[in-house]
């Protein structure tokens, strides 16, 4: 064959190129087009030529974009390439193309015409507009998760079954529903917290409704809405749904299961605290608890006073490492195992030396410390031992305080030496203060300093009758503290005179029921 | 070069942070250019040296756009035309400019009008080039487009990134104008942060400014090109016949970019309006 009988007139080559070609006026006035452009838009030569501006055959959105985009670019640069547009086609269609242009000047610079390709796009738009779709699932699967991880922490930062449903409304709407409905009957006395405005009317593909379903069951249901103006809950938002729900599910199912523990475990400190102490002709007694403003938990701490034998009297103060209905629970057995070492006869150091080996054996009270007491009324003299525990202060009846720093060992269970004790004597009038260390700890203070706060503390009150002596103590020690630890304190008084002891044990300070 | 301290938006300098320049005569009075959506500061390059010889002239570009810093951007606060407006305000502001004549185009038009409207007395003039004070159509009112219509400029939106990728974004907002890099770029003017240019679009093509432009408080040029399809005659006359001091000047130049189009024609009107 003739190479020469295959090329291409110029002609041909313009009318039939495997792209489309328009030639306009600078203000887009369409001068000339090809049969290609015709083919593929089914567009009239007779209605462009003369009649129509490039611009006016674009998409509404397409053409704002050539006026803001492309008519600035191709005046500024002289040419413009590659730009995504779509040509609305005789029949309404919408052709995708890709359009180059060149702006042609005069010998001063002016514009005097513009030539301009376009490529078919159809298969590449597809594919790019796949890329988008792809990119937006993308960008939607991270926007969920991130709501997701924000509703765990938010979770978990609140303690309330009420708070938490409450929580979980707040991080929902208005990011993934416009109202939210979380009901049960462990969320709330009323049952139900809501949030948002409830659309009117019912679009089943803006709702959705699930089960909280907690370790024992149903706990409860949460419903989702959105409003009409708002796109429908796509697959991927219901099964977004479902992990809010079940993680809603389990904090609330924690939640309550925590405030019942709360309740279990607090039910046993006090009843383990408020026994009343003995009454014992020629002591006088009062005590002091302050649990943890800063945590819900119960804490561990313990105090105990009660008769030995006829005129000896013990005096406990203790502190289980732990909160929660764990630490209440051994509390109640290191206090239980003092009792029945101490009524046994033993003395202070045999009855911490017994303290050990129960604590090795028992769950919870490795580490606990105790000071343990045995007050002889008549000899007025105080036997003592303390196993990791902040010492004793005793008050002298002339107003002097001083630490009892003799017979210490270290906390319970840690140690199978043998525990040291020390004896000292307790004038008539004089006094002594067992505490647990939240009563000197909560401020930023070296140990010493709290303790000879606690000294002073004690002196100014000394005038004071024993329970507002212990009140004004206790008050003075927190302020500017932490309330981050329970206080327990056990005060005890050996009466001065004999003849007014018995009268004074009648009409005792007996230790206030807390 | 960070002005009063970094960290935070408000500390930076505006001069930095819209990339402001200053040209002609600096005892004389302010005359300062705000582009409109899609192109930057280079749109007035025309038309701002025509002025220099009487004219204090101040170019910036809004904030994600042309040489403007691309962060620190808030995206809350380009929600509205207020946050460009407040761009307005810390340039006039730090520049501590006096009886400004603003010369806005497109969209531009709006945001002078309303940075005029909360800081009157730094405004002497204002001149809206193809102005429009709400793009959609309503009852009884015919803006020229349906939300649809905006939908697919946000289509084609996301399809053209003009000038723009991840990997030149770095070279991009680090060399202003290296001519260099410009022969690199197939289109090196209006390149515009995908997501920011999302933003701005919406922004403008769903504002409703209809209501403030009584309360436009200077005297008002309205420039109206014919065959604008971004800001039908009508809409011009809108705006002309609600500001209270205005006049309206019909171009001949055709489209929304008189100022690209027909440069000498802009410069004429315009300098026909300052004479007064």
């Amino acid at each position: 064959m003739n190479p020469d009988d295959l090329a291409d007139s110029l002609e041909e080559l313009y009318e039939d190129a495997p792209s489309g070609y328009l030639t306009t006026r600078p203000d887009g006035t369409i001068l000339r087009v090809n049969a290609t452009f015709l083919a593929w838009t089914g567009l009239r030569r007779e209605d462009l030529v003369g009649r129509r501006r490039f611009d006016e055959l674009l998409t509404a959105g397409g053409r704002i974009y050539y006026e803001t985009h492309y008519a600035p670019l191709l005046r500024m640069q002289g040419t413009v390439r590659e730009i995504a547009l779509e040509i609305v086609c005789a029949d309404g269609g919408h052709l995708p193309v890709l359009v180059t242009s060149t702006q042609r000047q005069d010998a001063a610079g002016e514009p005097v015409a513009v030539r301009t390709v376009v490529f078919n796009a159809s298969d590449r738009r597809r594919y790019e507009q796949e890329l988008v779709r792809a990119r937006n699932r993308e960008r939607a699967a991270r926007e969920r998760l991130a709501l997701l991880a924000r509703v765990s922490k938010g979770l978990s930062e609140v303690r309330e079954p009420v708070t938490r449903a409450r929580r979980l409304a707040e991080l929902v709407v208005p990011e993934f529903a416009d109202w939210v409905a979380v009901r049960g009957m462990t969320v709330d006395e009323s049952g139900v917290v809501e949030l948002g405005m409830c659309p009117a009317g019912s679009d089943p593909d803006r709702e959705i409704t699930l089960q909280l379903r907690g370790r024992a069951g149903l706990v409860g249901s949460i419903e989702l809405r959105r409003s009409g103006d708002r796109d429908v809950f796509e697959p991927d938002d219901r099964s977004l749904a479902d992990d809010l729900a079940d993680r809603t599910a389990i904090a609330l199912d924690i939640a309550v299961a925590l405030q019942r523990e709360h309740g279990v475990a607090h039910d046993l400190q006090m009843s383990l605290l408020s026994g009343d102490p003995p009454r014992v002709d020629g002591v006088r007694f009062a005590s002091g608890y302050d649990p943890a403003v800063e945590s819900l938990e119960v804490g561990g701490d313990f105090f105990d006073a009660f008769i030995i034998r006829p005129g000896i009297v013990a005096l406990v103060v203790g502190d289980v490492v732990g909160r929660g209905l764990q630490a209440a629970i051994a509390m109640g057995q290191l206090r239980s195992a003092t009792r029945a070492l101490a009524l046994a006869g033993r003395s202070p150091s045999l009855v911490l030396e017994g303290l050990d080996r129960f604590a090795e054996a028992t769950p919870g009270c490795q580490v606990a410390t105790v000071v343990f007491g045995e007050l002889d009324i008549a000899a007025r003299r105080l036997r003592y031992a303390c196993a990791g525990h902040p010492p004793p202060l005793l008050l002298g009846s002339d107003g002097a305080a001083r630490y009892l720093w003799d017979g210490r060992s270290p906390p319970l269970g840690v140690t199978s030496e043998t525990r040291p004790e020390a004896t000292v004597a307790v004038p008539g009038g004089s006094a002594v203060l067992l505490y647990t260390d939240g009563l000197i700890e909560g401020r930023r203070e070296h140990p010493d300093a709290a303790l000879e706060r606690l000294r002073s503390a004690s002196v100014r009150a000394v005038s004071l009758e024993a329970r507002e002596y212990v009140a004004a103590v206790m008050d003075a020690m927190s302020v500017g503290a932490r309330a981050t630890d329970d206080v327990c304190v056990l005060w005890a008084q050996v009466v001065d005179d004999p003849a007014t002891n018995a009268m004074m044990s009648h009409d005792t300070d007996s230790p206030a029921p807390v | 070069m960070t002005g009063r301290g970094g960290g935070y938006e408000d500390e930076v300098s505006a001069r930095v942070k819209n990339h402001v320049r200053e040209s002609g005569d600096p005892g004389a009075a302010p005359l300062l250019f705000a582009h409109g959506f899609g192109c930057d500061s280079t749109m007035w390059r025309y038309v701002a040296p025509r002025f220099e010889d009487r004219f204090r002239v101040i170019l910036f570009d809004y904030v994600g756009h042309g040489g403007a810093a691309r962060s620190p951007y808030d995206p809350a606060r380009y929600e509205s035309l207020h946050g460009y407006a407040q761009d307005v305000l810390d340039i006039s502001e730090e520049l501590d400019l006096r009886g400004v004549t603003f010369v806005g185009h497109s969209v531009s038009a709006m945001i002078g009008a309303l940075a005029a409207i909360a800081q009157p007395h730094r405004f002497a003039r204002l001149v809206m080039i193809g102005p429009s004070p709400r793009y959609i159509d309503e009852q009884g009112y015919r803006g020229g487009f349906s939300r649809e219509d905006i939908d697919g400029l946000l289509e084609s939106l996301e399809s053209n990134y003009l000038g723009w990728s991840s990997a030149m974004a770095p070279v991009i907002m680090g060399n202003g104008d290296r001519p260099a890099l410009s022969d690199e770029l197939a289109n090196s003017f209006c390149r515009t942060d995908p997501e920011i240019a999302r933003r701005f679009a919406t922004a403008t093509f769903l504002s409703d400014n209809r209501s403030d432009l009584e309360d436009v408080p200077v005297p008002t040029l309205v420039m109206q090109c014919a065959d604008d399809v971004i800001a039908p005659r009508e809409v011009g006359e809108y705006v002309n016949g609600r500001i209270p001091e205005s006049r309206i000047v019909y171009l001949q130049a055709t489209g929304h970019c008189p100022n690209l189009s027909a440069p000498s024609e802009t410069v004429a009107a315009l300098e026909r309006f300052l004479e007064h």
